[in-house]
C-alpha cells in the first residue's frame, strides 16, 4: 500500500510505527541490556563476564542447549512421518492432520505441561493404569521432572511445526524429478538418497532451527517439568529478576540469550529462503489413496503413527479434561463452579475469574494493537521500495529475535517506573503481548498481500475506479480473510502467553495460563485443569477461526 | 535400435477412462509423433510406457519382450519431461552425469563431454539449472536422458514451453540427434506442425484412442476419420446428403449445391448423411461462372504469404487459403467462383464421428498374458 495512497502519508505512518516500537520495545530493551553491560553506570562488562565464568550459569546454557537439541530431534524423527503421509498419500483424516499443525502456536504450552503432569506424573493416568494391570507398588513410569519429561513435551509440543513445514516442501518437490531419476535407472534408496533428501533440506533444516529457537527459549513446559533441578536460561532470568531481584546478572543472561537466538533464527531464515528455490513442478502431486487394495503395509504404518500421536497427544490433554471434572475420583462439576464463583482465591491472591476476564480483556486490546502493526510491516515488506527494506524489515520485526521472558524483562525495567509506572498493570501486559504476536500478524498477512497482483488493481483503474475504490472492492476483500486469520492467531497467542505475563503480572492482573501454574504449583489439580479446561476452549475457538477462515481464503 | 509395440492398452484414473484400448507400434529408429487435443492421453501414454504409472489392461513390448514387469529404473527408457524436471539442486554436469553411474569416473566424464557437446553446451556444465535460460534447460534434459544410450526415447511436449523462433530450431536439433543416433522415439505433442514436420510416422489420439496412425503425408491428405479430417490441418466442416451414386463418384448435395465426392470405400446409398471436410487450401476460387458454385468474398485475414479469404457461400460458410499474390484481385463483396477438387474431400457417414472406429479385434492370447503378468507383480509387492 505504500504506493496506495499519496506519497506523503506512509513517511508519517512510518515514523508513528518506528517510534512507538522505540519507545515500547528498542528503548526498555536498551535499559536492560545497559544493566548486563554496566557496573554503576560505567561500560565494564562486569556482570556479562560474571556470567560468562560462572560454572552454574554456564551448566544452565549447556543444559539449554541440549534441551533443545534432543527436543529439535525428537521433534524431527515424530514429525517427519506426518509430513510424508500428508504430502504423498490422501487418507481420511488427512485434513485435520494438516490443521492440527498450529496447534503449538494457539494451545497454551502451560496446558500441555499441567496434561504431561496429570498424565505421566507419579500419581498420573498411565502410572495408574500401568499399576492396576501389572499389580505394581509402585508408579513404574518416571519421567517428569527429569531431561526425558522435558525433551518428551517438547517434541510432541513442536513435533506438528515440523510436519507443517516439512509436508510443504515435500509437496514443493516436483514428482517428475524422483521420475526422471528412476528412467535414469536408479532404485528407490538411491532416488531418495540423491534427489529427495538434497530437495528435502531446506525444509528439514527450516523446522529444525525453528522448532530449535523455540525450545531453546521455552519457559512454562520447563517451568513446571525442570522441578526445582532444571531450568533453562529463560527460567533463570525469571527467577532472577522476580523472586531474586538480581537485575544485572538477569539482563546479562539476556544478552547472552538473545545473541544465540538469533544466530539460529538467522539459520532458520536462510533455510526457510532456500524453500522457495525448491523448483514447483508443471504438474501437482497426485496424492494417492493410503488405504489401496495392496495397502497393508501404509494401513500398518498410519495406523501406528496415529496411535502414537494419540495417546502421547492427546492423553495429556483428554487428563486435562477428565480431571477438571473430577473431585476425589468422583464426577462433578464443583472446579468450573468455583472457577465462576469463588470470591477469593488464597493460591490466587484474587478471584480465579478475574484471570479469565484479564485474559479475555488483553486478547482483545493486544490484538487491536498488533493487526494495524502487523499490516503495516507487512505491506512494506511486500510493496515497500526504500533502499535498505531487508535491513529497515529486520529491524522491523526485532522482537521475534528476543524471548518473552526478556521481552517481559525489558517492559518491567524501561517502562515500570517513572515516568510511566506500568509495572504489574495490565496496560504493560497487553503492550508485551502485543510486540510478541505482531511478528506472527507479519507472517500471516504477507502472503495475503503478496498474492494480490498488481495487474488486478491496474485493470480495476483502467475500468473507471479510483485508487481508493480499487482498495476497497478488490484489495481489502482479499486480504479480509487473512486478516481475521492474523487475528485469532493473535488473540490466541495473548491468551496462552505465559513468560512476559509472568515478568509482569501481579495478584489482580494475573491471566489464565498464570492461575494454572499457580494452581498447579499449589497442587490444586482439580482448579488448574478446570481453568486450563476453558483455555483449551479459548484456544479451541481461536483454533477454528483460524482454521476455518485459512480454508476459505484457499478456497477462494 | 528397439521396437515399440502397445496393444489394446487401458487406464483409468478413478472414474474417469483416460485410455481406452491404445494400439501403437514404433518401428526400430523411427520417430513417431503421437499428436491431440490436451487431454487426450497422450501424456499417459507415454508415462505408461516408461513405467511411471501401469495400465489397466494390454501390453507394452519392447522387442517382444513385455515391459509390463519391469519397474522405470529397469526398462532403459529415455524421459524428456514437459518441465524438464532438472534436479535443481545439481549441476548441469551431474544432471547429465546421473544415470551413468556404473561407468568408471574417465568414462562418465567423457560421456557427459560427449553429450554436452552434442547438444551444444560446452562450457556450462558447472551451472545449476536456475543459472540456466529455458532452451538450456531443454538441451540438458535432453542430454541427460541420450547418457545412459536408452533403448527408447519419450518426449513429452519437449518444446511448448519456448518461444516460436526457440522452437524450431531445437525442434530441427532433436530430429537430427534422434536420426544420427537412430533412436526409437515416441514424441508427444499439441502442436500439429510440429508432428508433421519432425516425424516419421503420425498418431493422432482423441479421448484415449488412436484416430489414426500413418506417415505424416498420410495422416494431412488422407485422413481416415472426421476426427482427424478436421483436426490435422486448417479444414472446412460441410453436412450434406447423398444424392446419388454415379459410378466412381458419388454427388451430395450441401445447401443448395451438388459436390461430388470420390467414391473411396464408403458404403453409401442415394438419402444418406454425408459429412465432407476440405482443407482450406484445396477451396479454389475461380472467376464467376466457373467452379461448383458461386460464393461472395466477405473478409479476408491477411497473414503475409498468404490470405483466408472467408466466402458466403450455397453451402455455408468457406474459408479459402489463398496465396496473397492471387488474393490482390479479390475485393470485398465480390462475386466468385468456387472449386473444390474431388480427390482433396474427405468423406464420411454421419454418425462415424460419435463411434470413432477399433482397429484390431481383441486377441484372446495377449490380454490374458497380461493378466498373468499383473497378478503376479501384485504377489509380488
Amino acid at each position: 500500500m505504500g504506493r496506495a495512497v499519496g506519497r506523503r502519508w506512509p513517511v508519517l505512518v512510518f515514523a508513528l510505527v518506528l517510534g512507538f516500537l522505540g519507545l515500547a520495545f528498542y528503548y526498555p530493551l536498551a535499559v536492560v541490556l545497559r544493566d548486563g553491560v554496566s557496573d554503576g553506570g560505567r561500560l565494564t562488562f562486569g556482570p556479562l563476564r560474571a556470567v560468562l565464568a560462572d560454572p552454574y550459569y554456564l551448566r544452565i546454557l549447556g543444559f539449554t542447549a541440549t534441551q533443545a537439541l534432543l527436543s529439535t530431534l525428537l521433534a524431527l524423527a515424530l514429525g517427519v512421518p506426518g509430513a510424508y503421509l500428508l504430502a504423498r498419500y490422501d487418507f481420511p483424516g488427512r485434513r485435520l492432520l494438516r490443521s492440527l499443525s498450529i496447534v503449538p502456536f494457539v494451545l497454551p504450552a502451560i496446558t500441555v505441561a499441567l496434561g504431561f503432569v496429570l498424565f505421566f506424573g507419579q500419581s498420573g493416568h498411565v502410572n495408574r493404569l500401568l499399576m492396576n494391570l501389572l499389580g505394581l507398588p509402585r508408579p513404574p513410569l518416571r519421567v517428569l521432572y527429569s531431561l526425558s519429561g522435558i525433551v518428551l513435551a517438547h517434541a510432541f509440543y513442536n513435533a506438528p511445526i515440523v510436519t507443517r513445514l516439512v509436508a510443504a516442501g515435500w509437496e514443493g518437490i516436483d514428482p517428475s524429478a524422483e521420475e526422471a531419476a528412476a528412467s535414469l535407472g536408479a532404485r528407490p534408496l538411491r532416488r531418495f538418497v540423491s534427489i529427495t533428501l538434497p530437495l528435502l533440506a531446506p525444509s528439514l533444516l527450516a523446522s529444525g532451527a525453528l522448532v530449535f529457537a523455540l525450545t531453546f527459549l521455552s519457559f512454562p513446559i520447563v517451568l513446571v517439568l525442570g522441578g526445582a533441578r532444571f531450568a533453562t536460561i529463560e527460567v533463570e532470568i525469571y527467577t532472577l529478576m522476580r523472586t531474586l531481584v538480581d537485575y544485572p546478572t538477569g539482563s546479562a543472561l539476556i544478552l547472552v540469550q538473545t545473541l544465540l537466538s538469533l544466530g539460529v533464527l538467522y539459520l532458520f531464515l536462510r533455510a526457510e529462503g532456500g524453500l522457495a528455490v525448491v523448483v514447483r513442478g508443471e504438474r501437482g502431486v497426485r496424492a494417492r489413496p493410503l488405504f489401496t487394495r495392496e495397502g497393508w503395509a501404509g494401513k500398518t504404518f498410519l495406523l501406528a503413527y496415529v496411535a502414537l500421536v494419540a495417546i502421547l497427544f492427546c492423553g495429556p490433554l483428554l487428563s486435562v479434561l477428565v480431571d477438571s471434572f473430577r473431585v476425589d475420583g468422583r464426577f462433578t462439576v464443583a472446579s468450573y463452579r468455583d472457577l465462576l464463583g469463588l470470591g477469593y482465591s488464597p493460591f490466587l491472591g484474587a478471584s480465579p475469574w478475574r484471570a479469565v476476564e484479564n485474559s479475555l480483556f488483553l486478547g482483545a486490546i493486544s490484538t487491536a494493537m498488533a493487526l494495524p502493526l502487523g499490516l503495516f510491516i507487512a505491506s512494506f515488506g511486500v510493496r515497500g521500495r526504500t533502499p535498505g527494506r531487508k535491513g529497515l524489515e529486520a529491524l522491523l520485526l526485532a522482537p521475534l529475535a528476543v524471548s518473552s521472558v526478556a521481552v517481559g524483562a525489558a517492559i518491567l525495567r524501561g517502562l515500570g517506573r517513572e515516568p510511566l509506572h506500568l509495572a504489574g498493570t495490565l496496560a504493560s501486559i497487553a503492550l508485551a503481548h502485543a510486540l510478541l504476536s505482531y511478528p506472527f500478524v507479519v507472517r500471516t498477512v504477507r502472503p495475503g498481500l503478496a498474492g494480490l497482483d498488481p495487474a488486478w488493481v491496474e485493470a480495476a483503474r483502467s475500468l473507471g475506479a479510483s485508487r481508493g475504490r480499487a482498495f476497497r472492492t478488490i484489495e481489502l476483500p482479499l486480504i479480509v480473510p487473512s486478516l481475521l486469520t492474523a487475528a485469532a492467531f493473535a488473540f490466541a497467542l495473548s491468551v496462552g502467553e505465559t513468560s512476559a505475563t509472568a515478568m509482569l503480572a501481579r495478584p489482580g492482573t494475573e491471566t489464565m495460563p498464570l492461575a494454572v501454574w499457580r494452581l498447579l504449583s499449589a497442587r490444586q489439580f482439580g482448579p488448574a485443569s478446570a481453568m486450563a479446561g476453558v483455555l483449551i476452549l479459548v484456544s479451541f475457538l481461536s483454533f477454528l477461526a483460524i482454521d476455518g477462515l485459512g480454508r476459505r481464503k484457499k478456497g477462494g | 535400435m528397439a521396437t515399440l509395440r502397445l496393444r489394446e492398452v487401458e487406464k483409468s484414473f478413478g472414474t474417469v477412462r483416460v485410455l481406452r484400448g491404445v494400439d501403437l507400434d514404433v518401428p526400430a529408429g523411427k520417430l513417431l509423433a503421437l499428436v491431440g487435443p490436451s487431454g487426450c492421453g497422450k501424456t499417459t501414454t507415454l508415462r505408461l510406457i516408461a513405467g511411471f504409472d501401469r495400465p489397466d489392461r494390454g501390453e507394452i513390448e519392447v522387442d517382444g519382450q513385455s515391459l509390463l514387469g519391469c519397474r522405470p529404473e529397469e526398462r532403459g527408457i529415455g524421459f524428456v519431461f514437459q518441465g524438464y524436471a532438472l534436479f535443481p539442486h545439481l549441476s548441469v554436469f551431474r544432471n547429465v552425469a546421473y544415470g551413468l553411474r556404473f561407468l568408471s569416473r574417465a568414462e562418465r566424464e567423457a560421456r557427459v563431454r560427449e553429450l554436452v557437446a552434442l547438444v551444444g553446451l560446452t562450457g556450462l556444465d558447472r551451472r545449476r539449472s536456475a543459472e540456466l535460460s529455458a532452451g538450456q534447460r531443454q538441451r540438458v534434459a535432453l542430454a541427460r536422458a541420450l547418457a545412459p544410450r536408452p533403448r527408447l526415447l519419450l518426449l513429452d511436449e519437449p518444446l511448448s514451453a519456448l518461444d516460436v523462433p526457440l522452437r524450431e530450431t531445437l525442434r530441427g536439433e532433436v530430429r537430427r540427434i534422434q536420426q544420427e543416433l537412430a533412436l526409437s522415439t515416441v514424441y508427444v505433442t499439441h502442436d500439429q506442425g510440429e508432428a508433421l514436420s519432425v516425424s516419421d510416422r503420425v498418431a493422432v489420439m482423441n479421448e484415449g484412442r488412436i484416430e489414426q496412425e500413418g506417415s505424416p503425408r498420410d495422416v494431412y491428405e488422407r485422413p481416415r476419420t472426421p476426427f482427424v479430417a478436421s483436426s490435422v490441418g486448417r479444414s472446412n466442416r460441410l453436412d450434406g446428403q447423398v444424392v446419388r451414386v454415379e459410378g466412381e463418384t458419388i454427388w451430395t448435395r450441401v445447401g443448395g449445391a451438388e459436390i461430388p465426392v470420390p467414391d473411396g470405400q464408403l458404403e453409401l446409398a442415394a438419402g444418406d448423411g454425408v459429412l465432407l471436410f476440405v482443407k482450406e487450401e484445396h477451396v479454389r476460387v475461380v472467376a464467376e461462372g466457373r467452379g461448383l458454385f458461386v460464393a461472395r468474398v466477405v473478409s479476408s485475414d491477411y497473414h503475409g504469404d498468404a490470405v483466408t479469404v472467408h466466402l458466403e457461400a450455397p453451402v455455408g460458410r468457406l474459408r479459402a487459403w489463398v496465396p496473397t499474390k492471387e488474393a490482390d484481385r479479390l475485393r470485398r463483396g465480390e462475386r466468385v467462383g468456387v472449386d473444390l477438387p474431388q480427390e482433396r474431400i474427405s468423406a464420411f457417414p454421419v454418425g462415424q464421428e460419435e463411434n470413432p472406429p477399433v482397429h484390431r479385434p481383441p486377441s484372446a492370447s495377449a490380454s490374458d498374458a497380461g493378466r498373468r503378468r499383473r497378478a503376479r507383480r501384485r504377489r509380488g509387492s
